[in-house]
């Protein structure tokens, strides 16, 4: 194919950084120029993400697109990309929300034009380079770097105790990846120790032999990175401060993007590295998936703000998706990977509009709302939209996640105690939906005076909000057309991670691996 | 042993410094206007790169010989050391002649004393014979306290050097010690001599050669600032003026941590393993002083003072990765502690030049949360610049600072040291946080209005020199395998 031989995803994860250093010697003031240039950037990005999703072969559940080269060959370290149907929703998710995220702040960050843009791109160079990698070292690098660009974001663009969430937002994920980190060196000790040559490469090490106890350590070690780059409960509030520090424009990114890295992580690297320890473990993570999905979700009820109750509602489906990803059947993790792209797409659909509304009423208190969005028609259908996206309604974005999600944990499976926490989780998604119902209630009905000065939009951000609501609308009717080649990648994955379980398993209780075996073959 | 003079080309780098300091003294002397003083940082520049340029150049053909009886060795080890230390003074330099511009007290005698400082440290990496590697650390001392105290009608000035002296000369008398004691034990001073008899002492480790050793450390810590041996620093830091600085921060840690290196790895190698072997001592004093200094940073509202704390941790960095010195090339620590010294320069000189050019300012306490709010905007590439040294320091990917732990980690987690891989990592997430509060600082809009647009001139070599460190903090954090086979190649011929 001579798309493979065009580095596509090269192009797609330099060009930005390319972008940010042109933009950087712009003149401050040219705030139009410094737009439109990261406008015209990260648009190239998209079109080489579509050539990239035209060029992809859904029937190929392996790596496509592999560009491989040594980087730091003394420790074995390569700049190894590749995408497979788990990597090429991420990645065409990040293409199509950067463009969009420049868009929104040209209203609400009028002024520090060239600084956003420019850390936009950055986190786009990141973002794509942590979703393309193979490597874990790159993988690493990539997805620590993602975070400067977010905390300047917040840092320099916040409007209230900005210093504070921003540090935290830098602080929560790093710390636990310093936990990755140790396992990471860990791990590449064994490797090499195994292997006579030091590699970082992700299929290298995934052929490290590990004794369980040692893949638990290493794996809780990865988990909890993870978990909290994902914002799962407990460690959901860097999440929460950081949505609330910082206009919803300047925020888009957090939930749409970094939040999804975790899940990718957990997917790409956790459970393939280490699939003994994931199995003994994996409840856990299920368990702390399905209380914060709850949690999260009865946290929205009581909030007064209406960004930390997006936030929180936001915090929330994740651990619905984490909770997916954990069953480890086909469905649970397809399902988990539409829930994130839905939750990417209809969450800043939700972050727009309630920028607007924080502009429309000067405030974002839920309550004292004296220009509730009935008086604009438009946004009200969006808002529903963006609603309907996240609560999994049928013909919604959000519905092919919530309904795999949940099938995969009532129905067959190796994870124990799923059935149980499916159950809570029913009733975690009937508070959700509350929450969001409640939300849009209160945002579109609020007070009944009528506004004297009616908040004024622009054609430009009524446009900005179709290609949102269309996805969202596209993503529910034909999810597996959109996200291509994920169920093929995700058979894959639970087929390879089965595979060393009933393998390693067998080794001791043969008869118990048999059955496994005949079950899923019933399957 | 006689001197064949051809080999004396070796010690060209030494030569040179030395000539360029007596130089500089006698047209220090000569000049009496301003304007021709003025000529004499460009002539310390030109000296620094002559030399490293010989440096450089001497690299590609050097061959491990020894001179003056054996107590001079030039080999890799030795000419990598060189070249960092003619780095940092070439970065010092270009603080100074911005510095001193200012103060109009620019004077010969100044760039004198830093050259005959660097003699020092030169002679002191190439030693390996304990009474030239006394003699040379006293050579670079010396002149340093007078540097400490140029602004000599300062009471802060004053006091710093005196805080400074006090302490380096009871190092000195420890060193000493340490030296006669090992002397009596072993009846030589050359280090390759020791690492001979040292096996075949009749018990091992043998408690007297211990106790020498645990002098000389003492004293060489004391000089590397590493806790419980740090008092004197911060207040030094204060009160010097910040090229002096940042020469103790760069030169004279590099100049005792190449000495320190080579004691552990050649002559007291026997001791190292047991209970009251140096590589415990080592792990013990890397997590107390990493811990202590990073902690102590995190309250300090002055910038120069977080800066010294800092030091103090990564004094504390750099212990820990002395722990993982062996005498094998495969598994020895002694590369990445190569490449994290390089590192340390280029970001310590890059802070420094923020620090005087925050001066200029009019601002000469520097409070991080009343003088710096805003300074990101008064000119975004100096910020820029500013936040990527800060991120450096604190190893935050992909900078060099994350490169060069992560060398060490790796070293660590090779020889099962996982405790102190984690307490180290603990300690990068302490260093984050004080770090990116100052970035946050700097990115905080004041409260008036207009924006301190002071009409600041900004002199070309600060410039120079911010720009410098920040690229290469991040370029070759981004690609660090020329620099790591460098100092991979240094470390590998010591043996």
């Amino acid at each position: 194919m001579e798309l493979e031989s065009l580095h596509l995803l090269s192009l797609m994860i330099f060009l930005p950084l390319a972008g940010a250093l042109m933009i950087g010697i712009l003149p401050a003031r040219e705030y139009a120029l410094a737009r439109g240039f990261g406008l015209a950037w990260s648009g190239a990005v998209f079109i080489l993400g579509i050539l990239l999703w035209l060029g992809f072969d859904p029937n190929t559940p392996g790596l496509q697109f592999v560009e491989k080269a040594s980087w730091i060959p003394s420790l074995g370290i390569g700049y190894h990309l590749a995408v497979d149907g788990l990597s090429l929703p991420f990645i065409l998710l990040t293409a199509f929300i950067v463009p969009l995220s420049i868009v929104a702040s040209i209203d609400a960050l009028k002024k520090v034009a060239k600084g956003f843009v420019l850390s936009v791109l950055l986190f786009e160079s990141a973002a794509l380079g942590a979703f393309a990698s193979q490597d874990l070292f790159l993988f690493y690098i990539f997805s620590e770097f993602a975070l400067i660009p977010l905390f300047v974001f917040i840092a320099i663009w916040g409007d209230r105790n900005r210093s504070y969430s921003a540090i935290k937002l830098f602080l929560y994920p790093a710390a636990a990846s310093c936990l990755l980190l140790v396992a990471m060196l860990w791990l590449y000790f064994e490797n090499a120790t195994q292997f006579k040559s030091y590699s970082t490469d992700l299929a290298t090490l995934a052929a490290t032999a590990l004794p369980q106890g040692t893949q638990m350590l290493l794996f809780s070690a990865f988990a909890v990175a993870f978990m909290v780059r994902s914002a799962i409960f407990p460690f959901h509030s860097w999440l929460t401060d950081a949505i609330d520090a910082a206009p919803p424009a300047a925020t888009i990114l957090i939930p749409a993007l970094l939040l999804k890295l975790g899940l990718y992580g957990m997917a790409r690297v956790a459970l393939p590295l280490f699939p003994l320890g994931a199995d003994s473990m994996l409840t856990i993570v299920a368990s702390f998936a399905v209380v914060g999905f709850v949690w999260c979700a009865l946290a929205a009820l009581a909030q007064k703000r209406l960004r930390r109750m997006v936030a929180y509602l936001l915090a929330s489906q994740m651990g619905l998706a984490f909770f997916g990803l954990a069953v480890m059947n086909v469905e649970g993790v397809s399902g988990a990977f539409y829930l994130a792209i839905s939750h990417g797409i209809a969450g800043t659909l939700l972050l727009i509009v309630v920028g607007l509304y924080e502009r429309a009423n000067a405030d974002d208190r839920i309550d004292a709302n004296r220009h509730p969005l009935r008086f604009l028609p438009w946004l009200t259908f969006m808002l529903t939209m963006a609603a309907l996206g996240l609560g999994g309604l049928p013909v919604a974005a959000g519905f092919p996640g919530v309904f795999y999600v949940l099938y995969g944990a009532i129905g067959h499976n190796g994870l124990s105690g799923s059935l149980p926490l499916a159950l809570i989780s029913v009733f975690g998604l009937l508070v959700f939906v509350c929450g969001l119902a409640w939300m849009v209630q209160r945002m579109v009905f609020g007070s009944y005076t009528a506004p004297e000065r009616p908040l004024r939009i622009k054609l430009r951000e009524y446009l900005l909000l179709v290609p949102l609501a269309l996805l969202i609308l596209l993503l529910g009717l034909f999810p597996s057309y959109f996200v291509r080649g994920l169920e093929n990648s995700a058979t894959q994955l639970v087929d390879g991670y089965r595979d060393k379980v009933v393998l390693e398993d067998s080794q001791e209780e043969p008869q118990i691996a048999v059955q496994n075996i005949t079950k899923e073959r019933e399957e | 042993m006689g001197i064949h003079p051809g080999a004396l080309v070796q010690l060209l780098p030494q030569t040179l410094v030395g000539f360029f300091a007596l130089l500089m003294l006698l047209l220090g002397l000569g000049s009496r206007s301003d304007t021709s003083r003025r000529y004499l940082g460009l002539l310390a520049l030109l000296g620094g790169v002559v030399a490293l340029i010989f440096i450089f150049w001497q690299w590609s053909w050097v061959d491990k010989s020894a001179f003056f009886h054996g107590a001079i060795e030039v080999s890799r080890y030795s000419l990598f050391f060189c070249a960092l230390l003619v780095s940092s003074v070439i970065g010092c330099t270009l603080l100074a002649i911005a510095y001193f511009s200012e103060y109009s007290s620019e004077r010969g005698e100044y760039y004198a004393l830093m050259f005959l400082s660097l003699l020092g440290g030169l002679m002191a990496v190439s030693s390996v014979d304990l009474i030239s590697i006394y003699v040379s650390l006293e050579l670079m001392l010396i002149p340093a306290y007078g540097m400490t105290a140029y602004r000599r009608r300062r009471m802060r000035g004053i006091e710093s050097a005196l805080k400074f002296f006090l302490p380096g000369a009871v190092s000195s008398a420890m060193l000493l010690l340490g030296i006669a004691l090992t002397y009596g034990v072993f009846a030589t001073t050359n280090l390759n001599d020791i690492a001979g008899f040292a096996p075949q002492l009749s018990e091992v480790p043998h408690s007297w050669a211990s106790l020498g050793l645990a002098f000389m450390l003492a004293g060489l810590l004391t000089r590397m600032a590493a806790t419980p041996f740090h008092a004197w620093l911060p207040d030094t830091y204060e009160g010097a003026p910040s090229p002096v600085a940042a020469f103790i921060d760069t030169a004279i840690k590099i100049a005792v941590a190449a000495v320190l290196v080579r004691l552990l790895i050649q002559p007291f190698y026997a001791f190292a393993k047991g209970g009251a072997g140096w590589r415990d001592l080592m792990w013990l004093l890397a997590i107390v002083s990493m811990s202590f200094g990073n902690l102590v940073a995190i309250v300090q509202q002055n910038l120069k003072r977080m800066l010294a704390y800092s030091s103090i941790a990564n004094a504390g960095f750099i212990l820990a990765a002395t722990a993982t010195l062996t005498q094998s090339a495969a598994s020895n620590g002694a590369g990445a502690l190569l490449y994290y010294l390089a590192y340390y320069v280029v970001v310590s000189c890059g802070l420094f030049a923020v620090v005087v050019l925050l001066g200029r300012f009019g601002k000469d306490k520097l409070e991080v949360d009343r003088d710096l709010q805003g300074f990101g905007y008064i000119s975004p590439a100096l910020g820029a610049a500013f936040s990527i040294l800060l991120l450096a320091l604190a190893g935050a990917p992909p900078s060099m600072g994350f490169f060069a732990r992560f060398q060490i980690m790796r070293h660590l987690m090779g020889h099962g040291m996982t405790a102190l891989t984690l307490v180290m990592l603990a300690n990068m997430m302490v260093a984050l946080y004080y770090c990116l509060r100052v970035v946050a600082v700097i990115y905080r809009k004041e409260k008036t209005d207009s924006p301190t647009t002071l009409a600041v001139h900004y002199p070309a070599s600060l410039v120079a020199a911010i720009a410098l460190c920040a690229v290469l903090a991040l370029l070759l954090g981004v690609y660090p395998t020329p620099l790591q086979a460098v100092a991979e190649a240094a470390a590998a011929s010591l043996f």
